[in-house]
């Protein structure tokens, strides 16, 4: 999915850059570049800044309207409110004007020219592929926890599709909707929520976006695809800022072993939000030279929250529901009172991971152990 | 700090599930709920048979998976080592149940008990001790360690087959057991599955008896002898 | 008991409500384990156990197993027996009448008045399980009985806990070093026994002690591998029914290769003693002239001549060698008579055929190389110990194979130290101390009649005369924590209940035996009732406590025969105006030796150590203190076993005729099943019924916390077996007989011997899936070596139901 999106981003530019019509410009009759937020990011000579070089551009009035409008890339759009059409002109004409001197461009827009569409669709593929990886081996991990490999041959008795039935039902449920909380407490579930359905609100935000506006371009507060987002992004933070206040008061959030590692992903997970939100306020016109650096920052969040995410507390979101799906399935099992092992021990349920030990406890204490190893129950 | 570690001697275990009861008598668990087990495990075929007793129970593990899989932070390590599920914050999700490789969470959705309802020993007594549809498993007898008594399973062991103490000690029951084991049988403590990383605090010792068998060779005790 | 609610570490502790208190009791079950408790009780609640481990010799500490500690799962059980009930309906029908106990009271006590003048009293019939485990309130029944002049069957010989081959061997039916004494074993032979489950606080002698400290070879023999071959060396599984065979081939061994000890066998055996060819009988000082007819002779090695043994001692000192072999010829009332040594007799027994390695090695499956190797480590790898299980006694000639293996001890002489004994743990018959004082007020004893003839419904004709059955039969029953419904004999016994006017049972859970009463009566669990417990597996005298007020309204067994003896008989009132501590002190003052001077004041502060030898090596007094065999079985007077052990020494050879008849005069090996008729033997499978760890005896069948663990009746089977007749693991499986049948589970295991099937005893029969627990057991027979002499729990019938044939098939 990332990797089609990506495409289609990298497509969408090439197509943009082909087509450069020559055209006439009118001369400049003011200094309208300096006023503009576009010094931020193009610098004072326009040789660059984060942004690329744009004197003696070669724009048509057409696609600088529109590229100025609608923003690209990296760069937000900007609004007739904040630099009417007639000073846009006299914008297009001054850098056209402007003079190309190579020694201008700085190491920053080095940087920043390497933070195209593509190369930063290519970078959350490589940490999503990265996170993938682990995740499936963290996954990996946990279903040989929970004996899946033993539990084949009860499966297949109890049935294959029922199975699947159970398992899926549990990921719903258990994870999807958190049943578990919803039940024990409303409130709690309540700022979970906030958190979990607001990070799949931006998650599907960013889909969404990729597939109804891949140039980013800039569209109104009130427009669903922004909205979403911004919501999502508000229930997130109002979450994680209930999480902070939780790591004050809760006097026992620390377990003894992983306090490091679940603070991590709160921390990650604030300042992604954060950056987040600050980079859209920016683009809503504030002080127009931060922009990339906390854009950039947005991406690191982003980046660091994703790839560590098999590791943190992150995993979690997960894990959980694969675990709580596992212990659904093993209790399915178990009702359907089919199976001897479970019927017979004293607590239904482990007789799969009772075989694992045993087997391993022979092979510690007798080297040459025999093959037929058998738990048996009562006498 | 300190390492508290139960130690179970495979040799003087005799399989008798004293600790199974002893674990519910202390505990006071619902039907179905054994933080104590012992595998009855027997091996090969007839008459090249062995059996082999295992007591299991909660590992409390340093790296414990339960404690890792648990999303609501309801499992915690004590800085003794001991794992505990905080039976307040537990919200019965069953992640760690899965999570354990070992099999020893307990997660009974609705418990169910052993006495009629209008007998005061577990209305008054066992019942309001828990709390319902979270999970529960082995907590070393905490409750009795703060005491500075032995867990409930270590006072019952009629062969005094499980030693508890504290690993870092030298001079603790258990580490001076199994400095005494190493130099005079020369055993040496291993643990359950290491190949799942969970580095358990609960630590055995292997059998010593051969379980050597002997009858004639395979077939003849077929024939119907009167 | 853990805390309300609390989150160790996170939340202070809270403890219980109410005030706790914490009282020392022990418990006295038929496992006769006495093992000591602390009991902690709130509100008259018990919210805690644990053991006690307060023995002063640490080495016995802690004892307590599962069983004990699931206790409170029947005290507060749903089976209680909570108020005294009255049949209304048919027999087991089920419908009670819930009475007061005036009522019962008043009811059972008019139909005793009306029985005992018109059948007299010794028509009514005590049954208590087992006098050995309440020396006050069983007691106190004997006494009723006695006093009353009624009838009173023992529990030890009907449950088949006698060991006829130690009678006849050692004069008392069983031999028991205390468990302490395993530890000290280079050698164990666990001969049919299981002690892992059977006797668990005592297990840690074996695995602890003995296979630690000393690396114990530990050898199983056993057709099942069974929980304690998981501690052994070496698992043996044997033909059921063969062991004779083993062990006189290892005797053989132990010849073969000159492992006797000859100073022991001189000593402590009958083996100098010499018998005469032409009647069989042995030689007595009275054909030489030399002395009375209770007096022997041996051919004395130092004076090459005739001297009569010494009877009050075994001490032969520097004047007497018994020689163990020769022929000789002596002048007995004019004719010539040529003796023979016992020695000789059975060296020639032993030389026969029939104990080759390579015959006993066909007949039991056990490889000729591993039984001599087994016996010569017995014989040299000291000290050696056996243990035999009732795998072995529970057979028509399990007398003989218990004569074998004691005949294999002697010859090695492993016995008298500390690791060196052969033991049968069949049970605590074995009294610490003499409680006539209190049982037979005035030397006054009931008319002992073995259950077995109220089961067959009428004497053999070979009863011992000495025996008075009733001339007009059995009319009332009364069993007393018994359970003879859930026994091999359930059938037979409800035939003979069905001719009894009254039934009463005197129980705390309502047993399939309360089931079919007349009466039922509650009594209290041993957690609410005061008693003296004593037990052959540790040397402590200790006291049971009343640690909660009878539950219910249950009595104690002392109360209820106060309030009957009110009601038939008044005048023998004083006799039962006493309390349980004074009943103690009663029996304290007369108990013997072994308790002056313990008092019931020790005695509430915990164990007391009886005066015995540290550790009992098992008739300590005769191989510490050289007195005569044998040893003297409590509560009967000194001398009473004289007359089946005439020579005070340890009789491989049985002089009396019914042995010559049978051809059991020596230790021999008979096949097992050769008694039954053709078509029982044509049964293809052999059954054992062994203890199980979730019960003691039908005890705790129906606890609900033990039935959690152990949930369904089933029956072991070997694979093979199974697969013959289509059976697979937990199928639904009856195993049926000429005799009976009864539904159980399967549990196909490669742990048992093909050809064997093995199914724990105890179940009650509500939770097989149908038919009668063990109903294929069911047949009684009486070994006429058996009635030969009578002292009740001494020498006495035992059982032999391990002499079944079955098969087994699937059920739907």
């Amino acid at each position: 999915m990332k990797l089609a999106l990506a495409v289609l981003s990298v497509a969408a530019l090439a197509g943009t850059l082909l087509a450069q019509p020559k055209v006439a410009t009118p001369a400049p009759s003011k200094d309208v570049f300096s006023t503009t937020a576009c010094v931020g990011c193009h610098g004072v000579s326009a040789m660059g800044g984060l942004g690329p070089p744009i004197a003696k551009t070669k724009l048509t009035d057409e696609q600088f309207m529109t590229i100025l409008r609608k923003g690209r890339g990296m760069m937000p759009g900007t609004k007739p409110d904040m630099l009417s059409d007639q000073d846009a002109a006299i914008l297009h004409a001054q850098l056209r004007e402007m003079p190309w001197d190579p020694t201008q461009i700085p190491l920053a827009f080095k940087v920043g020219s390497l933070l195209t569409t593509r190369n930063v669709a290519l970078f959350f593929l490589f940490v999503s592929l990265f996170a993938l990886v682990f995740a499936v081996r963290v996954l990996a991990y946990w279903a040989g926890n929970a004996g899946l490999r033993r539990l084949g041959p009860k499966i297949a008795r109890f049935g294959r599709g029922r199975a699947a039935w159970v398992f899926v039902r549990s990921l719903v449920v258990d994870g999807l909707l958190v049943a578990s909380v919803w039940r024990k407490d409303r409130v709690r579930w309540l700022w979970h929520g906030l958190i979990l359905y607001g990070f799949l609100g931006l998650m599907l935000a960013d889909v969404l976006m990729q597939i109804f506006n891949p140039t980013r371009a800039d569209v109104a507060l009130t427009h669903p695809l922004k909205l979403l987002p911004l919501l999502s992004g508000a229930a997130v933070f109002t979450g994680v800022l209930y999480v902070y206040v939780r790591y004050r008061t809760d006097r026992f959030i620390d377990n003894g072993v992983t306090l490091g590692r679940d603070f991590l992903f709160v921390n990650l997970l604030f300042h992604t939000v954060l950056s987040g939100f600050l980079t859209m306020w920016l683009n809503q016109g504030g002080a127009a030279g931060w922009i990339m650096p906390i854009y950039i920052y947005h991406l690191t969040s982003v980046g660091l929250l994703i790839a560590t995410s098999p590791f943190t507390r992150f995993n979690h979101a997960f894990v959980a529901p694969f675990l709580a799906a596992c212990t659904a399935l093993t209790e399915a099992i178990v009702q359907d009172e089919k199976d001897l092992g479970f019927l017979r021990e004293p607590s239904p349920g482990r007789d799969h991971k009772s075989q694992r030990i045993a087997e391993g406890l022979l092979r510690t204490i007798d080297r040459d152990s025999p093959d037929a190893i058998r738990i048996r129950y009562y006498p | 700090m300190a390492k508290l570690a139960m130690l179970v001697d495979l040799t003087r275990c005799i399989g008798c599930d004293a600790c199974t009861l002893a674990c519910k008598q202390e505990n006071g668990t619902p039907m179905d709920v054994f933080f104590a087990r012992v595998l009855n495990i027997e091996a090969g075929t007839f008459p090249n048979v062995k059996r082999v007793y295992l007591p299991v129970l909660c590992n409390h593990c340093e790296d414990a998976p339960c404690l890792k899989g648990c999303p609501n932070k309801a499992i915690f390590r004590r800085p003794d080592g001991i794992v505990l599920i905080d039976q307040d914050r537990c919200r019965g999700t069953g992640a760690c149940v899965a999570a354990c490789p070992y099999g020893n969470v307990y997660l009974v959705r609705s418990d169910r008990w052993y006495l009629n309802e209008d007998e005061a020993y577990e209305r008054d007594y066992v019942k309001p001790r828990l709390n319902q549809n979270v999970a529960r498993k082995c907590t070393y007898c905490a409750h009795r360690v703060d005491q500075s008594l032995d867990p409930a399973c270590v006072v019952a062991c009629p062969t005094t087959a499980r030693i508890f103490g504290d690993l870092e000690d030298p001079e603790s029951p258990v580490s001076k057991y199994v400095a005494e084991q190493r130099s005079e049988t020369g055993r040496e403590p291993f643990h359950l599955l290491p190949e799942a990383k969970t580095v358990p605090t609960t630590c055995y010792l292997g059998p010593m008896a051969e379980q050597a068998s002997s009858s004639v060779p395979d077939g003849s005790f077929a024939e119907v002898k009167r | 008991m853990a805390t309300r609610h609390a989150v160790p570490g996170r939340h202070p502790t809270e403890s219980p409500p109410g005030v706790a208190r914490v009282v020392r009791t022990t418990d006295s079950p038929n496992c006769t384990g006495a093992c000591g408790w602390l009991a902690t009780v709130v509100n008259d609640t018990i919210v805690d156990l644990k053991p006690a481990a307060d023995y002063p010799c640490d080495e016995y500490n802690p004892r307590g197993c599962l069983r004990g500690m699931s206790m409170t799962h029947l005290i507060y059980g749903p089976d209680r027996v909570k108020t005294p009930l009255i049949r209304t309906g048919a027999r087991g029908a089920g419908q009670w009448k819930v009475a007061m106990w005036d009522e019962a009271l008043d009811h059972i006590a008019g139909r005793m008045i009306r029985i005992r003048d018109e059948f007299g009293p010794e028509s009514m019939l005590l049954f208590n399980q087992v006098v050995g485990t309440g020396y006050v309130q069983k007691g106190a029944q004997v006494r009723m009985a006695a006093l009353l002049g009624m009838s009173f069957a023992t529990a030890y010989d009907f449950n088949g806990d006698i060991s006829m081959g130690f009678t006849h061997t050692m004069g008392i039916d069983c031999v028991e070093c205390e468990t302490k004494s395993w530890g000290h074993a280079k050698t164990a032979i666990l001969w049919s026994s299981n002690v892992f489950q059977t006797r668990i606080p005592d297990a840690q002698f074996l695995t602890r002690v003995a296979k630690q400290r000393n690396n114990c070879k530990i050898v199983v023999i056993d057709p099942r591998c069974s929980q304690t071959a998981k501690g052994a060396d070496l698992w043996l599984p044997i033909q059921p029914g063969t062991d004779a065979a083993l062990a006189l081939a290892m005797c053989r061994v132990v010849l073969d290769d000159g492992l006797l000890d000859e100073e022991f066998l001189r000593k402590y055996t009958d083996f100098g003693t010499c018998v005469r060819e032409d009647n069989g009988r042995r030689l007595r000082a009275s054909d030489l002239g030399m002395g009375g007819d209770d007096r022997f002779v041996v051919w004395n090695e130092v004076t090459d001549g005739w001297t009569v043994l010494p009877m009050d001692t075994l001490d032969l000192g520097d004047g007497i060698r018994p020689a163990l072999r020769g022929h000789r010829t002596v002048e007995v009332e004019g004719r010539s008579v040529t003796v023979r040594t016992v020695f000789d007799l059975i060296e020639d027994e032993l030389r026969s055929d029939a104990y080759t390695l390579e015959a006993a090695s066909r007949v039991t499956d056990i490889p000729a190389d591993t039984i001599r190797q087994l016996a010569r480590d017995y014989a040299v790898n000291r000290p050696s110990s056996i243990v035999i299980g009732m795998g072995l006694n529970h057979r028509l000639h399990g007398d003989l194979t218990i004569r074998a293996v004691l005949l294999l001890s002697a010859l090695v002489g492993a016995h008298g130290k500390p690791g060196e004994s052969v033991s049968i743990y069949s049970g605590q018959h074995h009294f610490r101390l003499d409680v006539s004082a209190w049982w037979f007020p005035g030397g006054k004893r009931p008319n002992a009649v073995p259950m077995h003839y109220f089961t067959m419904g009428k004497p053999t004709a070979t009863m011992n005369p000495k025996i008075k059955f009733p001339k007009s039969g059995f009319k009332a029953l009364f069993v007393s924590h018994g359970n003879p419904l859930v026994t091999e004999f359930s059938d037979p016994i409800k035939k003979a209940i069905d001719d009894l006017e009254l039934f009463v049972v005197v129980d705390f859970s309502m047993t399939p035996t309360c089931e079919y009463a007349d009466v039922v009566l509650p009594a209290p669990t041993f957690w609410e009732k005061v008693e003296l417990v004593g037990t052959s597996c540790h040397p402590y005298l200790q006291m049971q406590q009343e640690v909660l007020t009878p539950r219910y309204d249950s009595r104690t067994e002392l109360w209820m025969v106060r309030e009957l003896v009110r009601r038939v008989d008044p005048s023998l009132l004083p006799h039962f105006e006493f309390d349980e501590l004074d009943a103690i002190r009663m029996m304290l003052e007369d108990g013997g030796k072994e308790v002056a001077g313990i008092t019931v004041e020790q005695l509430q502060k915990g164990p007391v150590r009886l005066k015995v030898h540290d550790p009992e090596v098992g008739c300590d007094e005769q191989f510490l203190e050289d007195r005569l065999f044998p040893p003297r079985a409590y509560p009967f007077p000194e001398g009473a076993q004289r007359e089946f052990l005439k020579t005070g020494r340890m009789e491989f050879f049985k002089e009396e005729e019914v042995f010559q008849k049978l051809g059991e005069a020596l230790p021999t090996f008979k096949p097992a099943f050769e008694h039954l008729p053709e078509e029982d033997r044509a049964f293809p499978l052999s059954i054992v019924t062994p203890h199980s760890k979730w019960r003691v005896h039908s005890t705790h069948c129906n606890n609900p916390l033990l039935m959690n663990v152990n949930r369904k009746p089933v029956v072991e089977i070997n694979p093979r077996d199974a697969a013959d007749r289509g059976i697979a693991d937990g199928d639904p499986v009856e195993i049926f007989n000429r005799n009976g049948a009864y539904q159980v589970w399967a549990l196909v295991t490669e742990t048992i011997k093909p050809g064997v099937l093995c199914v724990d005893h105890g179940w009650w029969d509500r939770f097989l899936g149908a038919g009668k627990y063990h109903s294929v057991h069911t047949h009684q027979k009486v070994k006429p070596t058996h009635e030969n002499y009578y002292l009740p729990a001494v020498y006495a019938p035992g059982q032999h139901w391990k002499d079944t044939r079955v098969d087994v098939r699937r059920v739907k």
